[in-house]
């Protein structure tokens, strides 16, 4: 007989690694097209992860890497995601470091990494552009958007070329 | 069972039956992934997680994670109908899943061999007919044991009954009459699912048994009678001096040491440990409790490694990623090498994909967005690491002894003065107070 319900915990010891080890299963069997993650150490509290760039906007053809980092209150709180591709927008700064209302204030317990993920990839093709950690990429996008593409090209690094 | 064997709703993808991927998924919570663990429902919104895990969520920020509903834990009921599906569908989960990948095995040609000995005899008429007779004689060994019917996709028996003839080694189980290799049958009848497999078919009994079952057990627990203990209220913190805050967790019965933040911390999770028990049909006793409160304490409480270190530490594209883990993860990566592989192989006509280095030592980029479709061995190996962390009690205490080079430093103190949020690497108390005024969930006074 299957483990009562009463006398399983999951209280005090909720395990960020089963979590995650769930989401991967997910990931790994239904993959998303565009969107790739998995854990780079064995207690999956840090995962590697790459976005596509979504067609018709000035990113399109280009990939994204980015790392994710779980504390053992995920998934109370949200990861810190930080972009490891140099990126050229509006809400995204020279470090990687993102402003995305879900990885702060708006996150939900049920969210994950894949609609983590899928946020990200929207956000590049409508960034906000009324609180941007890089002003300059704000205005281009308003005023000129091939110079802004110019930007995010010269600025994007396949994963293959970043060094360490 | 695997001792990394740790199921998710997924283990039906590949069987017979991916139609149950989405049924099991409704009766696991949203927050944790796991199955309901006394489910409750919002009363203002209607959804249902486990009892801790939105008691959790409200003491972070007073809303439903589902749809950010505002939600005070007086509007949390136990959710009756689904405890019982979760009950019943976990127990009839290892038998009905044992049955839809055997089925789904035998559909496929390339791993009928590895499933069935008895039945490969090297016939000349071409896989088809090999295919139809494996599945027929499954239908038929089912329907002397199984109330489940598997119909022949063509709709006819063409009478091609393979006698029941095992390979050498191999026997059926006494009571449930699966095949197993000799050595396995007395570890297996340990909790051999005798009484569901004996039904014969009759549907009615089959469910009569499992009645009984779990009167049985409801029974027992009876004999075990533990008072149904009465929620607590949430206190307001922001009034409680520390030697009053104290005072209170001593008259809990729970450990009184470290800052007041900590304390708070701790009555926090000690509420959500102990209201969330009042929502079961069956609460433990508080020394289950207590040990709860001290699993806590050492993965997220007061003895919790310091997270934050270790994750600044830690560098995305660092060699000492590489080399500290390269054991753990070899297997891995060279199983999603092949899938890849493959898949690029499938897809040559597709659209360029903007990375392919092929050379590089990077894992990231071995793995391409699909290179772990239908990829069991990586699967296994995923289990089983899970599975070894989760033995290792702490998620964080086997991470990373020490290791770190000068790059790293140097790159965390630089990251550090650049940051614009304060600190994102920071680690938040899980049940830090909210920065925004909150109505207190207990007590309708707001704290700040
Ligand atoms: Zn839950
Ligand atoms: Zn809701
Ligand atoms: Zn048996």
């Amino acid at each position: 007989m299957a483990l009562s319900a009463g006398t399983r915990s999951n209280g005090g010891s909720a395990n960020v690694a089963q979590r995650l080890q769930k989401e991967l299963m997910d990931i790994m069997t239904h993959p998303t097209p565009g969107i790739s993650a998995f854990p780079v150490d064995e207690n999956m509290t840090s995962w590697a992860a790459t976005i596509d760039g979504p067609a018709d906007t000035p990113y399109a053809g280009l990939t994204f890497k980015l790392s994710m980092e779980f504390a053992t209150t995920y998934p109370y709180t949200a990861p810190t995601v930080l972009f490891k591709t140099p990126i050229y927008h509006p809400n995204v700064d020279f470090s990687g470091r993102i402003c995305l209302d879900i990885l702060k204030e708006k996150w939900a317990a049920t969210m994950s990494v894949s609609s983590v993920l899928l946020s990200l990839q929207s956000l590049l093709g409508e960034p906000n552009n009324s609180s941007p950690l890089n002003g300059q990429a704000a205005e281009l996008w308003d005023k000129d958007m091939v110079e802004y593409k110019r930007l995010v090209i010269a600025r994007h690094k396949n994963p293959e070329e970043l060094e360490t | 069972m695997n001792s990394f064997d740790v199921p998710d709703s997924t283990d039906w993808s590949r069987t017979a039956l991916p139609l149950f991927e989405p049924l099991e998924a409704s009766l696991r919570c949203e927050v944790c992934k796991e199955f309901y663990v006394n489910p409750v429902i919002t009363t203002s919104c209607s959804h249902t997680f486990c009892s801790i895990c939105i008691r959790r969520c409200l003491s972070t920020d007073g809303r439903c994670p589902a749809c950010k509903t505002n939600v005070s834990t007086h509007q949390l009921l136990p959710n009756i109908a689904v405890r019982d599906l979760v009950k019943h569908f976990e127990e009839a989960r290892p038998k009905a899943l044992d049955l839809a990948r055997r089925e789904h095995n035998a559909d496929q040609p390339n791993n009928k061999r590895k499933l069935d000995e008895s039945d490969i005899e090297q016939n000349d008429l071409g896989s088809r007919t090999r295919l139809r007779r494996t599945r027929t004689r499954i239908i038929a060994d089912g329907l002397q044991r199984d109330p489940i019917e598997v119909p022949d996709s063509e709709g006819e028996d063409d009478g091609a009954y393979v006698p029941d003839h095992l390979p050498e080694g191999v026997v059926r189980c006494p009571i449930c009459q699966t095949p197993m290799k000799e050595e396995q049958v007395f570890s297996h009848l340990e909790d051999c699912p005798s009484e569901v497999s004996q039904s014969a078919g009759n549907g009615r009994q089959t469910r009569s048994t499992t009645n009984n079952a779990s009167s049985r057990s409801t029974q027992r627990r009876q004999n075990e009678p533990s008072p149904t203990p009465t929620r607590l209220p949430q206190l307001n913190y922001h009034l409680l001096k520390d030697v009053a805050l104290k005072k209170k967790l001593q008259e809990l019965g729970i450990p009184t040491w470290g800052k007041s933040q900590l304390l708070i911390r701790r009555h926090t999770e000690w509420l959500h440990l102990w209201n969330s028990n009042c929502d079961s049909e069956n609460p433990r006793p508080k020394k289950q409790l207590l040990q709860d409160l001290e699993n806590w304490e050492r993965t997220s409480g007061g003895r919790a490694a310091s997270t934050e270190s270790k994750i600044m530490q830690k560098d995305f594209n660092g060699q000492m990623h590489a080399s500290v883990h390269k054991d753990q993860f070899s297997a891995l990566i060279e199983s999603a090498r092949k899938k890849r592989e493959a898949v690029e192989q499938d897809q040559t006509q597709g659209e360029a994909h903007s990375t392919t280095g092929e050379d590089s030592a990077e894992q990231q980029s071995e793995l391409q967005s699909k290179p772990y479709e239908g990829n069991n061995e990586a699967l296994a190996t995923i289990r089983e690491k899970v599975a070894a962390v989760n033995r290792s009690g702490s998620t964080l205490a086997s991470l990373e002894a020490g290791a770190t080079s000068p790059t790293t430093l140097a790159r965390t103190a630089t990251s550090s003065h650049l940051n614009p949020f304060g600190s994102p690497s920071k680690i938040v108390p899980m049940f830090e107070m909210p920065a925004e005024p909150v109505v207190d969930a207990e007590s309708s006074t707001t704290f700040q």
